[in-house]
């Protein structure tokens, strides 16, 4: 009776220190810095990229399918929430990577079809029928193409725990439409070679380096596209950072998502902040200045891991000075 | 003989049917313009009942409805007149927000001995002038009143001398405009669990309040849950830091990502999206590098004729000296003012038709917008007729103490601002 007593205080005593702890939330900047050493390591888990890596070297195309001239193609995703929404955008990057291969155009909307039937990793609906559109030089010609999926897995990755992978072959319905095409690029997925880049360049602002992402991105070269504001920034969108006491010093920033850029500052070297606490560097953004110099991520709507983007912004938070008091002051 | 008396009668309400419409918004606009009426007079009344009478609460009460009874009538007919398209929405949008803004002043009379009063009045105050957002006409504060306003002896003939004297505490607050984007139905989120607060104040500001902040959050949560658009809404604010968290989540990182932070007078756009399993709250830049180039070419005549007395270039120049860049950001205003002293009525400013004076007013009013620019007061003041008033105001108070801030010299800082 008497340890039941015990027990039950113990209990209570835990109950109320947690939620003293829960409304308290204090925010230790070494902490976040020790426990977000390692933004892509830091769970134990291996990342998407390597996943399909070693997905793309072990599953090579079988005999049966390439004597039937189906070509294969791999997609993933870890951008949603949701098995389902990422598997359909999974199978949606292995189709398209195919259409690309081809060198021909999708008539069908394709997303439509895999959202009313679903891909999953659970169920049945494994094949898929759609139009393409083959062009040569004089006319457009409708044809059939036939999507199987052969893997469709979901992983929990250091991405997202709904990261999913597939593996798709496809080929024409029927042999003439084969025969109109030109020749066939074997690529089995650009998205993983963005995906690379993009792991590349993160990797280095997370150690404090821009000079590299810079030469990645071709940031010296004429911009293709100049985004007009926030709604059109896509990850390795570049920009220029004004000091407000000299208007005419400029500091350069790389846009990675969800509002979150990673800049150099007069004082602090490179750092990862949203928008709005570059002003605690003295900084402000210019918004004339946003440029696309690289489009490849915009194309394939690469977006960067969220839980990586949360790790950065923890990871630089030790170096942002004091709050509220040097914002404040204007 | 049948089809020609079809087409006169639809001849007829072709021609009758917009005049009948035209009659009907002159009629709302004078309905209008007696609410308004009614609104002032019950202002005055209010006056009266708080100061001379020591009332209750209750009278107090009775005056505050009647007024908002007065307010609601009006708003509904704006937004009938808004929907109805007509041709000039400028009336109806003037009497509009000076209903609203002398219901702010009444809340504002009160406020003293009740502190949520402040929040009340803020919010009839930022929704008068979100009125005037993306126009490029004159806010109704600065124009003209109709009738002018008495409060005791002193007779008041714009709502912004009034706000001068009456409202400055609106000026604690700040206007923060709020976009949820990209939330899904799928989001983790439990919008009822969220709690607002505020982390960080002046003293001085402790006493304004907030309460109407967490509902109007928790509800753009709940719609952009269910509905999967995107939501906007705005929260009056005093001056501060302020975070989003959850009673039912723990992560001691959420405080820095869902952080607000409002600094006075000012308006801010944040956009709060999922990241994943919580929220991230970012400001969406405003601020633009001035286009040095742009605004030389803009410029109308050579700084250096412009000091032809010699000793009146000093003030600007002797403190920009530091930076050669600051030297030509003012040098370039300096011409700016110029360009446009010719584009409104200068007699009406003090008696800058005189060389001399001119000279000393041109380099004082680049000296303050100078230096609201390089404080980014620029990028973030809720609209460019604020900020004209605010450094128009500063102008006046060294130029000419003690007088009423001439509405062509607002007109002036914000056509120069207008170049940027």
């Amino acid at each position: 009776m008497k340890i039941l007593k015990i027990a039950f205080i113990c209990i209570i005593i835990l109950n109320i220190s947690c939620v003293l702890l829960a409304q308290e939330q204090k925010y230790d900047r070494k902490y976040f810095e020790r426990k977000y050493r390692n933004c892509w390591k830091s769970r134990g888990q291996i990342t998407l990229l390597d996943t399909v890596a070693r997905a793309i070297e072990k599953n090579k195309i079988d005999d049966f399918h390439k004597q039937h001239d189906f070509i294969q193609t791999f997609g993933c995703s870890y951008e949603e929430d949701d098995i389902e929404q990422n598997s359909i955008r999974a199978v949606y990057r292995a189709v398209i990577q195919s259409i690309r291969n081809r060198h021909v155009e999708l008539r069908d909307d394709l997303i439509s079809i895999l959202t009313q039937n679903p891909p999953r990793p659970d169920n049945l609906m494994r094949e898929y029928s759609i139009y393409t559109n083959i062009k040569s030089e004089t006319e457009k010609k409708s044809a059939r193409y036939e999507i199987k999926i052969l893997d469709l897995i979901a992983v929990p990755t250091i991405e997202s725990k709904y990261s999913v992978w597939t593996r798709v072959v496809t080929r024409f319905a029927y042999k003439d439409d084969y025969n109109k095409v030109k020749e066939i690029d074997y690529e089995e997925s650009e998205f993983i070679q963005v995906m690379a880049k993009a792991q590349e360049i993160l990797t280095e602002i997370e150690h404090h380096h821009i000079s590299d992402p810079k030469k990645i991105l071709n940031t010296e070269t004429v911009a293709d596209v100049y985004p007009t504001g926030i709604k059109d920034l896509t990850f390795g969108d570049s920009m220029n950072l004004f000091d407000y006491n000299r208007m005419d010093k400029n500091y350069f920033g790389i846009y990675l998502g969800k509002g979150i850029i990673a800049c150099e500052t007069p004082d602090d070297g490179v750092v990862v902040c949203k928008f709005g606490e570059e002003r605690l560097f003295g900084l402000l953004t210019d918004t004339n200045s946003f440029r696309r110099t690289t489009t490849i991520f915009k194309e394939l709507n690469y977006q960067a891991p969220e839980v990586i983007l949360e790790c950065l912004l923890a990871r630089f938070s030790s170096k942002k000075p004091d709050y509220i008091s040097d914002f404040l002051d204007d | 003989m049948k089809r020609i008396a079809i087409l006169l009668l639809y001849i007829s309400c072709v021609l009758i049917t917009p005049s009948i419409a035209q009659e009907n918004n002159a009629v709302l606009i004078l309905k209008m313009e007696n609410y308004e009426k009614d609104i002032q007079k019950t202002y005055n009344e209010y006056q009266k009942v708080y100061y001379e009478r020591k009332s209750s609460k209750n009278e107090l009460q009775a005056f505050e409805d009647i007024i908002s009874v007065y307010v609601t009538q009006i708003l509904e007919i704006y937004e009938t007149l808004q929907l109805s398209l007509v041709d000039d929405i400028t009336k109806p949008r003037d009497i509009a927000a000076r209903a609203l803004i002398l219901r702010s002043l009444t809340f504002l009379e009160k406020a003293p001995l009740n502190n949520e009063f402040y929040e009340k009045a803020c919010y009839d105050y930022y929704t008068a002038l979100e009125m005037y957002q993306n126009v490029d006409e004159i806010p109704v504060i600065l124009k003209p009143l109709p009738q002018p306003i008495f409060v005791g002896a002193v007779k008041y003939d714009r709502l912004i001398d009034l706000i001068d004297v009456k409202g400055k505490d609106l000026f604690s607050f700040g206007k923060i405009k709020i976009k949820l984007r990209n939330f899904k139905i799928t989001s983790n989120l439990n919008a009822e669990a969220f709690v607002f607060e505020r982390f960080f104040t002046e003293s001085k500001n402790s006493k304004f309040t907030y309460l109407k902040s967490e509902s109007l959050i928790k509800h753009a949560f709940k719609n952009v849950l269910y509905n999967q658009e995107e939501t906007e809404f705005f929260l009056a604010l005093p001056e501060g830091s302020y975070r989003i968290k959850s009673s039912t989540k723990y992560n001691p990182f959420y405080p820095s990502l869902s952080s607000i932070y409002v600094r006075p007078n000012q308006q801010h756009e944040y956009i709060i999206e999922p990241l994943v399993d919580w929220i991230v709250i970012y400001e969406n830049p405003q601020s633009k590098q001035p286009d040095v180039k742009k605004l030389s070419s803009n410029a109308s005549s050579s700084i250096d004729n412009f000091d032809s007395q010699g000793n009146s270039k000093d003030i600007v120049f002797d403190k920009r000296r530091k930076s050669r860049k600051n030297i030509l950001f003012s040098d370039i205003l300096i011409d700016n003012i110029k360009g446009h002293i010719e584009d409104i009525n200068a007699d009406q400013i003090f008696n800058i038709r005189d060389t001399w004076i001119q000279s000393k007013f041109v380099n004082l009013t680049a000296e303050k917008i100078s230096s609201a620019i390089a404080a980014g007061k620029y990028y973030n003041s809720w609209s460019n007729w604020m900020l004209s008033m605010d450094i128009a105001h500063e102008v006046t108070e060294e130029f000419s103490p003690g007088t009423m801030v001439p509405t062509e010299l607002i007109r002036l800082v914000y056509l120069v601002l207008k170049d940027f």
